[in-house]
């Protein structure tokens, strides 16, 4: 009986820690990725045509990787995922802006 | 302990109805996304990820995935957005590219026909001056024994001394018309050129008179070379009595000079 108390422990033990990896892998993931959407917005220009939306999405991302170093990765994850979000629309409104911008220089239609 | 238990179930339901109106709002912009046409064509498989995010909101109640449903919902909208700027924006580029080659084109064939005209008028340039150096050289024959020719800036000056005429006199010489008609013969085969006549005449005698008779000397010229082939409309006459010496009227020499008549072809420039 207590063989069996013990074994169960230490696979409880075990478990958790796996779980606490994985949080922290997916974590980092998220936040590899959030980091990509950021420098494909700022490919579109978004410091131009977004800065709102592009200071948001990085102070998110630092706020993800304050978590992770206090050791919250459920809140780093949290916050690279509304990174990754807001750095795809910050990248969509640039882009839009930015070839609205460039049709008016064409001497084309600004309105869709 | 009975006042905890409502302060407890006040709080919850406070944070239920903020967690409700989070997720109102995440629902009015996904209603937007659904009912926008644009979305349908251009993003639809953003707005079924936005579907399935509001899902997973709806399910949990957690702040990000609230927060990250509204977000996926408007990136559905602005992808929609983006796609179909990009997609006019494709069209414009083409007809302004299409409008560039044109303007290019419209240039280039500009430039060519200005080298052709530019290649034209350098011929018919070279074409007079050959024309002129000829004119210049035969001219130069048909005077011997008449006077001399000169390249002035007026153009080019037949200087016809004073063997044309008699003394006090304009009716031509005898002996000088063959000459004359040599010149009068050239000047006809070169129609180009405008042609003026001046008389002058030494000091000797009045002022009045020597205009007259310059006058009449320089008709007597014009005349006959219009009677030998020279078209009347090129010619004009002018008299300038005494008043434009060549050379000095106090010797014989000088006087000589000075009693002549010019003709003047003007070179077309």
């Amino acid at each position: 009986m207590r063989i069996i108390v013990l074994r169960t422990f230490w696979l409880l033990i075990a478990l958790s820690f796996c779980f606490s990896c994985v949080k922290v892998v997916k974590s980092d993931s998220m936040m590899m990725e959030a980091r990509k959407m950021i420098e494909t917005a700022k490919e579109e220009k978004a410091e131009v045509y977004a800065p709102d939306h592009l200071e948001m999405c990085q102070k998110e991302l630092s706020r993800a990787q304050q978590a992770l170093e206090d050791g919250n990765s459920s809140r780093a994850v949290g916050w690279a995922r509304r990174a990754m979000v807001d750095a795809e629309l910050a990248a969509l409104i640039a882009k839009s802006k930015r070839l609205k911008k460039e049709m008016v220089s064409m001497g084309g239609n600004e309105s869709n | 302990m009975k006042r905890h238990f409502y302060i407890l179930v006040v709080i919850s339901l406070l944070f239920a109805c903020a967690k409700n109106g989070a997720l109102n709002d995440v629902r009015q912009v996904l209603e937007k996304a659904r009912n926008s046409e644009k979305v349908k064509k251009y993003s639809q498989m953003k707005l079924d990820d936005a579907e399935l995010a509001y899902s997973k909101a709806k399910g949990s109640h957690h702040p990000d995935d609230i927060y990250v449903a509204k977000r996926k919902a408007e990136i559905a909208l602005f992808y929609a957005d983006a796609q179909e700027t990009q997609e006019n924006y494709l069209k414009a580029k083409n007809s302004y590219d299409e409008k560039l080659a044109s303007q290019k084109k419209e240039k280039e064939e500009e430039i060519a026909r200005l080298k052709d005209e530019l290649a034209e008028k350098d011929r018919l340039l070279q074409e007079r001056e050959e024309e002129w150096a000829k004119a210049r050289s035969e001219l130069e024959d048909a005077m011997k024994g008449l006077g001399e020719v000169k390249q002035e800036d007026r153009g080019l000056v037949l200087y016809i001394s004073d063997i044309l005429f008699d003394f006090d006199k304009s009716t031509l010489k005898k002996g000088a018309i063959d000459g004359l008609i040599k010149v009068a013969e050239k000047l006809g085969e070169f129609p180009n050129y405008k042609l003026k006549v001046e008389g002058h005449t030494d000091s000797i005698g009045s002022e009045q008179y020597n205009q007259k008779l310059s006058d009449a000397r320089a008709s007597t010229v014009s005349e006959f070379l219009i009677g030998h082939g020279v078209g009347a409309d090129r010619v004009t006459t002018y008299g300038f009595g005494e008043s434009a010496p060549r050379a000095t009227n106090d010797t014989e020499a000088g006087r000589q000079l000075n009693r002549r008549v010019e003709i003047i072809v003007e070179h077309n420039k």
